[in-house]
């Protein structure tokens, strides 16, 4: 079981690895993200805004960091095939998804960890050290909001899979709009009515929102709300495990998966 | 237990207002350690065929089993034991062939050692030692041909899928390849090849299924199908003057005929008999002829007819018809 599950993340290295770009990216967006919205925030304290802006900002950039690399670990996997219309290699090798799940995911870890390290020391270096707020509920708020990226990841890759190639573009769409129906960058309560509604089906607003409850001082509610976004984003695993796999039953049905 | 045994296969695309079918019930079956040449045009479903006994499509009806295993149920058990080679070899470009062929071998559960001790087996057996650590786009189309072999053979399968497996190869490579089927096969390993080269089928298979419009239209051994479509030999010559040609029927042991252009085509089993009464009744009717020639049926002769028609050909149908028409 280690050897295949090392198989998947053995591919994300070397794929990375021999592009460059999408190796820099991977590390230089955070910097990018943190630099740009940190600094807006320390310009809004400047102009009366309160402290707490720029932690609230950080978590933010660090969450839709760890999304991002999630889903994209967990979607180029077999986009990368996709792209080099090899994808019928994958799936004619005796693979399990689950390994290759498995595998990617903790390439994301790995890699958000790395970027996470990054930008903690950018904060650190531009900031000061007294912006830092890292403890175990924020350790676990990243952790749910990655197991969300993993779930997001595979929803994108159902999509392309049984519907083909105009899908990929999920991969960098969806952070994106998981970034404003999350709130990111605000609390929920500031977005529309039914968009509010629609993000409380996202295991990353509960987790945000927790992370941003504990930096707050509210522990309890923090506390609940981490364990609501991590039960959430079981669920979205076990739903989007079972549509990837019936993705896979349809793209062979349809035989989009024999096309590329 | 044969490696491959299809029974009544069919795949249908495309919507129930509009369907298309790919492959129309199809029977096949492949012995241990033969090399089965599956012949047929573009679109034939030969591919398609292929696609669904390597897992990567499922059967609209039918049923299959490969190694004995059923190809729905135990498509994971099957998809072990097999190996898959497509012609217009593709793959990651930017990464080298040895990666290539790791991932795909711990991904099938092999160890580091079993990994690095098979890739250098398969560097012997396909030479490409020289190129393993050269990033695949840069490769030559050979090259990546060549990393396409390697890659079907990584898991050691007892079954191969050889999906055109030479085509755009230099003669040389072509020839290499056809040598490691000769010998993958004498290992014991079954492999159904597909291909348009003609004269591959005729050096590596014993057996071949011909496929036209998703039906498998004639299959057997290559000698037995040109004697079953009466293919057996021709006899050729050229006539300066068109005349009726119609006493050629009359001649004992020709089959049928055809004319076209000042070039007669004789078909018959036994050249030998009919050559000499063939002669005589040419001259007994002063028709001059030049350039005879007894000629065996090619496969691609019998190839030509089959797909023409999309069914056997039987003796004196469209052979004799066509050679009334024009003469």
């Amino acid at each position: 079981m280690l050897r295949e599950i090392y198989a998947h993340f053995y591919k994300q290295i070397v794929v990375r690895m021999s592009e460059t770009g999408e190796l820099a990216g991977t590390f230089v967006w955070p910097l990018i993200g943190i630099l740009s919205l940190g600094l807006f925030g320390k310009y809004l304290i400047v102009e009366g805004a309160s402290e707490a802006a720029i932690p609230m900002i950080l978590i933010g950039v660090i969450s839709w960091n760890f999304l991002g690399i999630a889903t994209r670990a967990i979607s180029f996997g077999i986009l990368y095939d996709l792209w080099n219309n090899c994808m019928k290699h994958f799936f004619n090798t005796a693979i399990k998804l689950r390994y290759y799940v498995i595998g990617a995911s903790i390439f994301a870890l790995l890699s958000g960890l790395i970027a996470f390290f990054i930008v903690l020391g950018a904060i650190s270096l531009i900031f000061g050290n007294s912006f830092i707020i890292i403890n175990s509920y924020i350790l676990f708020g990243f952790f749910v909001v990655m197991l969300h990226g993993i779930a997001q990841g595979m929803m994108v890759t159902s999509l392309f899979v049984s519907k083909g190639y105009n899908w990929q573009g999920l991969s960098w769409i969806l952070p994106g709009i998981m970034m404003i129906i999350c709130g990111v960058y605000y609390p929920i309560s500031y977005l529309p009515e039914s968009l509010q509604t629609i993000s409380y089906l996202f295991p990353s607003t509960y987790a945000i929102q927790g992370m941003r409850d504990v930096v707050m001082g509210s522990l309890s509610v923090g506390q609940t709300n981490l364990l609501i976004g991590f039960l959430v984003s079981i669920a979205h695993l076990i739903f989007f495990s079972w549509t990837m796999k019936k993705a896979i039953q349809n793209g062979k049905k349809t035989g989009m998966i024999a096309n590329y | 237990m044969n490696p491959i045994e299809v029974r009544n296969l069919t795949k249908v695309f495309g919507t129930k207002a509009n369907p298309e079918k790919a492959i129309d019930m199809v029977n096949l079956t492949v012995k241990k350690g033969e090399i089965h040449g599956l012949l047929g045009p573009n679109g034939a479903g030969k591919t398609t065929l292929i696609n669904i006994l390597s897992g990567i499509l499922t059967p609209t009806s039918g049923t299959a089993k490969v190694l004995g295993k059923d190809i729905i149920r135990d498509s994971f058990e099957i998809r072990k034991r097999i190996g898959v080679c497509y012609g217009g070899a593709r793959f990651n470009g930017s990464l080298t062939a040895k990666q290539i062929l790791k991932f795909y071998a711990y991904a099938q559960g092999m160890s580091g050692q079993e990994t690095e001790k098979r890739i250098e087996e398969l560097c012997e057996l396909i030479g490409f030692k020289s190129f393993m650590n050269k990033w695949f786009m840069n490769c030559s189309r050979g090259m990546q041909q060549k990393i396409s072999i390697a890659k079907s053979l990584i898991n050691d399968p007892e079954l191969i899928f050889m999906d055109e497996p030479t085509v755009g190869m230099d003669i040389e490579v072509a020839s290499m390849t056809r040598a490691i089927l000769k010998d993958l096969a004498s290992q014991g390993k079954t492999i159904l090849l597909t291909t348009h080269y003609l004269n591959e089928i005729e050096e590596l298979c014993e057996n071949i299924s011909m496929i036209s419009q998703g039906k498998i239209v004639v299959k057997g051994k290559i000698n037995d199908v040109k004697k079953k479509l009466k293919f057996s030999d021709n006899i050729s010559f050229v006539i300066k003057r068109h005349k009726p040609l119609d006493f050629l029927q009359k001649i004992k042991g020709i089959k049928s005929w055809e004319y076209d252009e000042g070039k007669v085509i004789v078909h018959t089993n036994s050249p030998e008999t009919v050559t000499v009464p063939l002669i005589k009744q040419l001259n007994r009717r002063k028709i001059k002829f030049v350039d005879l020639e007894i000629k065996p049926a090619s496969l691609e002769q019998v190839i030509m007819k089959v797909m023409k028609n999309n069914t056997i050909p039987t003796n004196h149908t469209m052979v004799k018809k066509r050679g009334n028409k024009n003469a």
